[in-house]
C-alpha cells in the first residue's frame, strides 16, 4: 500500500483547568479533556479518507493536526514517512513539507480576508513559496488557478464580498491549489452551502482529485456526502475512532452500534421500502 | 377535504431600499389544513423564513407586508395591531426557532418559563399551570425533576425539546418551526423531528416546517412548498412532489441531494449551475430561467404563475 | 456589472456617501472641520496679518473691539485685537494651526502605540496580553490630563532650560499621545482576538507566514475601521487636552500661542470688559471640538453594522 499520510496514536489533550488561584483556593484538581484519543489511520496516495462524526467528536482537531496548525500532545503525523511535527527539522525542510499540505475551510465567509482582492489572496502562497518569477508569471498563474476552479480570470480584481458562497468556496480551493500541494484537508467544505451549490463544489473537488492526483482528508458530519466522496471512512466519537472501513462496506454493513445509529438517523428523500 | 387553519393569499413582502425596493416574497398563496404538516423548502434567500415571520407578524423593519391577506380560520390577522397580535402569538400560533437559546430566558428556570407562558395564555391557577408544565416536560422526554433547571444546564437537543414543550404549552393550533433541527447533530435531529411530529398529531395541531433539507421534508411533512427567489415554484403532497417533481428546480434540488443509500466514489452528483439570484438582481420572467436547462424565450419574458395550484413553470402550460 | 468605475464614482455610489448625504448635522460638521483645517494650513495666505511679526504690530491698536474703528488709528478688525494690538482673527488662525498640529500628531502617536500594543496583546495572548492590558488598566485610573501634566513636568525637568521652549510643542505631543493610547489598544485587542480565530488567518499560518506578517498584513486591515472612529473622537479630546494644558500654562509657549494659550490670555481681560479676546478663541475651540466629535459619532454609527 502506498500511503501518503499516516497518523499514529494521535492525541490532543486540552487543559480545561480553572485559573491557578481558583484551583488553590477551592482545592480543585486540574481538568483535562482528551479531544483526540489514540487515533491511528493512513490515507493512500490519490485517495479520499473521510472522518465522520458529530459535534465534539474531535474531527476538526485531527484535521488541524494533520496539516500542522496544531501540535499533537501525543503521537505522530507522518507525511511520506517524515514526522510533520519533528522539531529537529530544518526551516527549509519544514517549508518543503508544509508546501505539500493545504486546507479548505468550512466557512466561505471567514476563510477569505475581506480586505484583499482575490488576486492577492491567490498570489500570497505563490510568493511565500517562491513559485513564480515576476509579476507576469504570477498573474498568469492566478488566472490559471481561477479557471481551474471554474471562475474567470477577471475575477482576480474583485473582493470576496462580491461573490456568492459557492464561488467563495471555489476561491478557497484555488488558494489551496496555489502551492501545488499533494494533500488537502477539506474541513466541512460544503456544510455552509446550499444543496445545489454543494453538488457543484463536491464535483469540483472530485474532478481536481482525478486531474491532479490529490489526496484528501475529508471532514464531515454528513454520511450521504461521504458516500460519493470517500474511498474510506473513519467514524469518530468523543475523540476515539469507533470504526474504519471502505466506504460501501461501512455503510452497507456497519459493525458498531454508533455507526448504525448514524446511518439510520440520516434523513433521506427516498427511503427504501421496508 | 378537511378544513384549513391558515390561508395566505397573494402575500407580498417588500424591503424599501435606497435604489427602490427589494421584493422578498412575491405573490405567495397557500393554505395549511388542520392537523397537517406543511413543509417550506428552499435555499438561502428563497424567502422561507420570511414567510414564517410574515404569518406571525415579525418581519424586521423596514420590511413590511405590502400586499396580500393572511387568515387564521375566519380571522384576518395581517392587519392586526401589536396588542391584538400578542393574543394570537404564543396562544394560537407559536414558533420554534433554529437556535433554542433565542427562545429561552437564560436567567430563569425552564419551569418558571413554562408556567408563565401557560398562565399568560390560559385561564388556569398556579397549581394547574405547574401540573400542566410538568406534564409538558414529560411529554417531550425531559425528566420533570429538572423543572428547576436553567437553560444552560441542558444540551442543544434537550434545549430544543424544552422549546417545543414551551411552544406547545398554550395548546396552539399552528406551530411555525423555522429550521428547528439545523443546529443539532443528525442523531438528535431525528429524535426531535419525530417528537414534533408525534405531539402535533396527538393534538391535531398544524405545523409549518421551514427547512433547507429535502431529507427532513421527506421524513416529516404531509405537503411541501418549494420556494425560489421569493416565489412558490411548486406545491403539493410530499410523496408526489418528491417522486414526480415537476418544476425543474425541484427536480434539480432532489437530484443534487446526496443519499446515504445511493452512489459511490465514481458518482457525479447532479448540479444546478449558478446560484440563487440576489434580491437586487432578480432576472426577468421566471427567476429560475438562467439556471434552467429547459428555458425557452417565454421564460425570459413572462413570469409563470402557479398552474393547477401545483407548479409555476411554462413547461406545463397549455396541456 | 456596468464596467469599470473610477474610485471616485464608486465612492459617490457607496452606502457611506449615501449616509453622509442624509445627515445634515454631519455635513455641517464636515464643512466646519474642513474649513478650519484649510484655514490652519493656509494661515499665511488667509490671515490678514502675521501676529508673530513684531514689525506689523502697533500698540496703539490694542484693545480694539470687533468691527469698530480704533480710536487712535482708525483701523478696523473683524474680531478685534488683544492688549498688544494683535489682530485676533489672525491670532486665532495661527493658534488653530498649533492646536490642530498638536492634536493630530498626538493622535497619530497614540494610535501608533495603541494599535501596536493592542495587536500584540490580542494576537499573542498569555502573559504578553496580561502585562500590556494591566498597564492600560493602571493608566486609565488616572485622568489623562494628569498623566499629560506628569509627563510634561518630567520632560521639562530633564530638558536643559534653553531647549525647553523650543521643544515645548514636542513635549506636549508626546504627553498627550502617551495619555490617550489606551482606548486604541483595548479596541484593537478585542477585534484582533476575534479576527485571529477566523479561517483566513489559519490559511495564512498554514503557508508558514510569521506572526508579525499575519498581524500587519492580514489582521491590521481588518481592525482599522473602529480605530478610525476612535481616532476621530480622540482628536477632539486631544485638542481639548492641548487647550487645557496651554490654559494651565504648561503647554504651548506664548511665542507660539495655541487656542488654549489665547483663551488663557483672554481670561485676564474678561472682567475689564474686553470680552472678545476670550470669546472668539473659545468659540473656535468649541466649534472645532464639537464638529470633530459629531463626525466621530456619525462614523461610529455608520461603520457599525449592528446599529443599522
Amino acid at each position: 500500500m502506498d500511503e501518503f499520510i499516516r497518523i499514529e496514536h494521535l492525541n490532543q489533550r486540552f487543559d480545561l483547568s480553572e485559573p491557578w488561584l481558583a484551583r488553590m483556593i477551592y482545592r480543585r484538581p486540574k481538568k483535562f479533556l482528551d479531544a483526540v484519543d489514540d487515533v491511528s489511520f493512513g490515507i493512500e496516495r490519490g485517495k479520499t479518507y473521510a472522518l465522520v462524526g458529530e459535534s465534539g467528536s474531535g474531527k476538526s482537531t485531527i484535521a488541524r493536526m494533520a496539516v500542522g496548525l496544531l501540535t499533537p500532545t501525543g503521537g505522530r503525523v507522518l507525511i511520506d514517512g517524515q514526522d510533520l511535527h519533528d522539531g529537529s527539522l530544518s526551516v527549509a525542510e519544514q517549508r518543503r513539507i508544509r508546501q505539500r499540505l493545504q486546507m479548505v475551510f468550512q466557512s466561505p465567509y471567514a476563510s477569505l480576508n475581506p480586505r484583499w482582492r482575490v488576486g492577492s489572496i491567490l498570489a500570497e502562497p505563490l510568493r511565500v513559496f517562491r513559485l513564480v518569477d515576476g509579476p507576469q508569471a504570477e498573474q498568469a498563474r492566478v488566472h490559471e488557478l481561477l479557471e481551474q476552479v471554474g471562475l474567470s480570470a477577471s475575477d482576480a480584481r474583485r473582493f470576496p464580498h462580491e461573490f456568492s458562497g459557492g464561488q467563495r468556496q471555489r476561491i478557497s480551493i484555488a488558494r489551496a491549489l496555489a502551492s501545488k500541494p499533494d494533500f488537502i484537508v477539506c474541513d466541512e467544505p460544503t456544510s455552509a452551502l446550499d444543496v445545489s451549490v454543494q453538488a457543484q463544489v463536491l464535483n469540483l473537488l472530485k474532478q481536481l482529485q482525478r486531474d491532479l492526483g490529490l489526496t484528501y482528508l475529508f471532514i464531515t458530519h454528513d454520511l450521504a456526502v461521504v458516500r460519493v466522496m470517500a474511498h474510506r471512512i473513519g467514524v469518530l466519537k468523543s475523540g476515539k475512532l469507533v470504526e474504519e472501513q471502505a466506504t460501501e462496506k461501512l455503510i452497507e454493513s456497519p459493525q458498531s452500534d454508533y455507526t448504525r445509529m448514524l446511518i439510520r438517523s440520516a434523513p433521506r428523500i427516498h427511503r427504501a421500502a421496508s | 377535504m378537511s378544513e384549513s387553519i391558515l390561508r395566505v393569499q397573494n402575500l407580498r413582502v417588500v424591503f424599501p431600499h435606497r435604489h427602490g425596493e427589494l421584493v422578498a416574497i412575491d405573490d405567495v398563496s397557500f393554505e395549511v389544513k388542520k392537523g397537517e404538516i406543511l413543509g417550506f423548502v428552499g435555499e438561502s434567500g428563497a424567502g422561507k423564513s420570511m414567510t414564517g415571520a410574515a404569518i406571525i407578524g415579525l418581519i424586521d423593519p423596514p420590511g413590511y407586508v405590502e400586499q396580500g391577506e393572511i387568515w387564521l380560520e375566519d380571522q384576518r390577522i395581517d392587519q392586526l395591531d401589536m396588542r391584538a397580535f400578542t393574543k394570537i402569538r404564543g396562544r394560537r400560533i407559536s414558533m420554534v426557532f433554529q437556535d433554542p437559546l433565542t427562545s429561552l430566558n437564560p436567567l430563569r428556570t425552564i419551569g418558571d418559563q413554562l408556567i408563565e407562558t401557560i398562565q399568560m395564555h390560559l385561564p388556569v391557577s398556579q397549581e394547574e399551570a405547574k401540573r400542566k408544565a410538568m406534564a409538558g416536560l414529560e411529554e417531550v422526554g425531559i425528566d420533570p425533576a429538572r423543572f428547576n433547571a436553567y437553560p444552560h444546564e441542558f444540551s442543544g437537543g434537550m434545549r430544543q425539546r424544552v422549546v417545543i414543550a414551551l411552544a406547545l404549552s398554550a395548546e396552539p393550533e399552528l406551530i411555525i418551526a423555522d429550521e428547528p433541527t439545523t443546529a443539532l447533530d443528525v442523531s438528535v435531529q431525528a429524535q426531535v423531528l419525530e417528537l414534533l411530529k408525534k405531539l402535533c398529531r396527538e393534538r391535531n395541531a398544524s405545523v409549518i416546517l421551514i427547512t433547507h433539507d429535502m431529507g427532513v421534508i421527506a421524513e416529516t411533512t404531509d405537503r411541501v412548498a418549494v420556494l425560489y427567489a421569493g416565489r412558490l415554484a411548486e406545491i403539493g403532497p410530499t410523496e408526489k412532489v418528491l417522486h414526480q417533481p415537476e418544476h425543474p428546480y425541484t427536480r434539480g434540488l432532489i437530484a443534487s441531494t446526496p443519499s446515504v443509500e445511493l452512489g459511490n466514489i465514481d458518482t457525479e452528483l447532479f448540479q444546478i449551475e449558478g446560484a440563487m439570484p440576489r434580491l437586487d438582481a432578480l432576472p426577468t420572467g421566471c427567476a429560475f430561467h438562467p439556471r434552467c436547462e429547459h428555458a425557452q424565450d417565454r421564460c425570459v419574458e413572462q413570469r409563470p404563475d402557479l398552474l393547477q395550484e401545483r407548479v409555476a413553470c411554462w413547461l406545463y402550460a397549455d396541456g | 456589472m456596468n464596467g469599470e468605475k473610477s474610485a471616485w464614482q464608486r465612492f459617490l455610489a457607496s452606502d457611506f456617501f449615501y449616509d453622509f448625504k442624509r445627515s445634515p448635522v454631519t455635513i455641517v460638521s464636515f464643512v466646519i472641520v474642513v474649513t478650519l483645517i484649510l484655514m490652519a494650513i493656509l494661515a499665511d495666505l488667509v490671515a490678514p496679518t502675521n501676529p508673530f511679526d513684531p514689525g506689523s504690530l502697533n500698540l496703539m491698536n490694542g484693545f480694539t473691539p470687533p468691527m469698530e474703528p480704533n480710536a487712535f488709528t482708525g483701523e478696523t478688525f473683524l474680531l478685534g485685537t488683544d492688549d498688544q494690538g494683535r489682530d485676533l482673527l489672525s491670532a486665532i488662525i495661527y493658534g488653530l494651526r498649533v492646536s490642530l498640529f498638536v492634536g493630530l500628531t498626538a493622535v497619530i502617536l497614540a494610535m501608533f502605540i495603541g494599535v501596536s500594543l493592542g495587536l500584540l496583546a490580542g494576537y499573542r495572548g498569555g502573559w504578553v496580553d496580561a502585562v500590556i492590558m494591566r498597564i492600560a488598566d493602571i493608566q486609565v485610573t488616572f485622568p489623562s490630563i494628569l498623566i499629560a501634566v506628569l509627563i510634561f513636568g518630567v520632560a521639562r525637568g530633564l530638558l536643559p532650560p534653553d531647549l525647553r521652549d523650543e521643544l515645548a510643542i514636542t513635549v506636549l505631543i508626546v504627553a498627550i499621545g502617551l495619555s490617550e493610547w489606551v482606548p486604541f489598544a483595548r479596541t484593537v485587542r478585542g477585534t484582533t482576538m476575534v479576527e485571529k480565530e477566523k479561517e483566513y488567518v489559519q490559511a495564512a499560518r498554514l503557508i508558514g507566514l510569521g506572526s508579525s506578517q499575519i498581524m500587519v498584513r492580514h489582521i491590521l486591515p481588518n481592525v482599522l475601521s473602529p480605530v478610525l472612529v476612535i481616532a476621530t473622537i480622540t482628536l477632539a479630546l486631544a485638542i481639548i487636552a492641548e487647550a487645557t494644558l496651554s490654559f494651565l500654562g504648561v503647554g504651548a509657549p506664548p511665542t507660539e500661542p495655541s487656542l488654549g494659550t489665547l483663551i488663557r490670555i483672554g481670561q485676564d481681560f474678561l472682567f475689564s470688559g474686553e470680552w472678545w479676546i476670550l470669546l472668539f478663541p473659545a468659540v473656535t475651540l468649541l466649534a472645532l471640538a464639537l464638529s470633530v466629535n459629531l463626525l466621530g459619532d456619525w462614523l461610529r454609527d455608520t461603520l457599525n453594522p449592528r446599529l443599522k
